[in-house]
């Protein structure tokens, strides 16, 4: 809309001096630019909308079905990581115990020395388990069992009473497992471990040396763990003895 | 343009989220011509329709979580309005399109702001505004055009309200000196015979 009229004869418009006083230049572009939409920006309007309108119908089929797939997702994810999370509590709790496999439990002390939290090598794991098996002297319960599962001869188990001649028969070792079972008998419950184990394993057994010493040597064995304080030796026990120099022959032989 | 009142929006909206045609069709001709305007202006005007039907389709699929006011259903749709073109403006590999060539600022003249066609009126405005930075002029269209306000234009711009009133209050000032020139070398100009209102004599 011109603010302006045309004259009659020519059609011309007047020329822009002829604007009212006081308008504003400014103002008129601004109106401009708020006019009405004009026929040529409307035109289109009903082929626009009716592909709007179908497009709305079909994006809330989408939608639906959108958001069940998001709900999906989000399930599977919080599934997975719940999953996730259980068998790291669960790796961890096996590692603590030093019951992974060999690379696997090195693998684990290894990450987790790195955040200070001391966990069995490997290796440490099976001294643990060695020297487990040699001084069952601490735990005479569990000498006849080892001595019945691991004796070739079922009569060398300490049937006869002869503990320490058994342990030696059923292993074959020259003396050794009587002299294990003398000394499960004769030392002092304390670091009874640490005097037996390693002798029960031809040295194998570094029980309660220190972690870096063994990794400087080498060597394998070694355990952070004590002696099994909450098992302490029986020495009033008679039939400990005994059992001892089973489980220690028994032991060897396996 | 037709706007839709406020309070007829909430009933409007609602229709137009079950793909009621006259409910879409009253938002289309209220948001249209502005989204164009912005369009021409901010993408040129070869790229301004297509646009427009992409930004439809985008609202079209956003309408049924849309929740909100006239206000925010603007801001909603300048706001997929603006991204779009930024995403126009990547695929043509530069950061900003001329409104028109050169040559059509020349042509429409000072005096096509008062063209008695509203038409090129229009189209002489929306270039004087596309010769402002890019910012300014972005702020103008939707504080103008538009009709939001200065937070609603923050939030579509991912501006402060406070930079947004500094940008409008520049581009409007440059705005205003730019046809003051045009108009002082309008009034310089002699007149034709053809444009006095005297009488032709014989």
């Amino acid at each position: 809309m011109s603010h302006f009229p045309r004259n009659s004869w020519g059609g011309a418009r007047l020329p822009e001096s002829t604007e009212p006083a006081g308008a504003d230049p400014l103002a008129t572009l601004l109106d401009t630019l708020r006019r009405p939409g004009l026929a040529d920006e409307l035109s289109g309007e009903e082929r626009s909308v009716a592909r709007i309108a179908v497009a709305v119908r079909a994006a809330g089929t989408v939608d639906h079905q959108g958001r069940g797939l998001m709900a999906s997702r989000r399930f599977r994810v919080s599934l997975g990581a719940a999953f996730a999370g259980a068998v790291l509590v669960a790796m961890s709790g096996l590692a603590y115990a030093g019951a992974l496999p060999g690379p696997a439990q090195g693998a684990a002390s290894d990450v987790l020395s790195k955040v200070g939290v001391a966990l069995p090598t490997s290796h440490n794991a099976a001294a643990d388990t060695a020297g487990a098996t040699a001084s069952t002297g601490d735990e005479p319960g569990s000498t006849g069992d080892t001595g019945d599962t691991t004796g070739d001869e079922p009569g060398s188990t300490g049937d006869t009473g002869d503990t320490g001649g058994s342990g030696d028969t059923g292993s074959g070792d020259n003396g050794k497992g009587k002299l294990i079972s003398e000394l499960a008998h004769n030392t002092p419950a304390p670091g009874k471990g640490k005097v037996i184990a390693p002798i029960a394993s031809n040295g194998k057994s570094h029980v309660g040396n220190p972690p870096g010493q063994l990794k400087k040597s080498g060597q394998s064995g070694g355990s952070h763990k004590p002696d099994h304080p909450s098992h302490p030796a029986h020495p009033d026990h008679p039939s400990s003895g005994g059992g001892n120099g089973n489980g220690g022959g028994s032991g060897n032989g396996s | 343009m037709s706007e839709v009142t406020e309070t007829a929006f909430g009933g409007i909206l609602t229709a137009a989220r079950l793909g009621e045609e006259w409910a879409v069709a009253a938002l289309w001709r209220d948001v249209h011509p502005r989204l164009l305007r912005y369009l021409r202006v901010a993408a040129g005007a070869e790229a301004a329709e297509d646009l427009a039907s992409e930004i439809w389709l985008d609202v079209a699929g956003g309408l049924r979580r849309f929740d909100g006011d006239r206000t925010s259903f603007l801001r909603f749709v300048f706001t997929i309005c603006r991204r779009r073109v930024i995403d126009a403006g990547r695929r043509a590999g530069r950061r900003r399109t001329e409104l028109m060539p050169p040559d059509a600022l020349a042509a429409a003249g000072p005096a096509a702001v008062d063209d008695a066609d509203a038409g090129l009126a229009l189209d002489a405005a929306l270039a004087r505004l596309a010769a402002l930075p890019r910012d300014q002029a972005e702020v103008i269209l939707l504080r103008v055009v538009v009709g939001l306000d200065a937070d609603t234009v923050g939030d579509v711009l991912g501006k402060r309200p406070g930079t947004v009133r500094v940008l409008q209050h520049r581009g409007l000032e440059r705005l205003a000196k730019a046809v003051g020139e045009e108009r002082r070398v309008t009034n310089d100009v002699p007149r034709t015979i053809l444009e006095t209102d005297e009488p032709l004599s014989a």
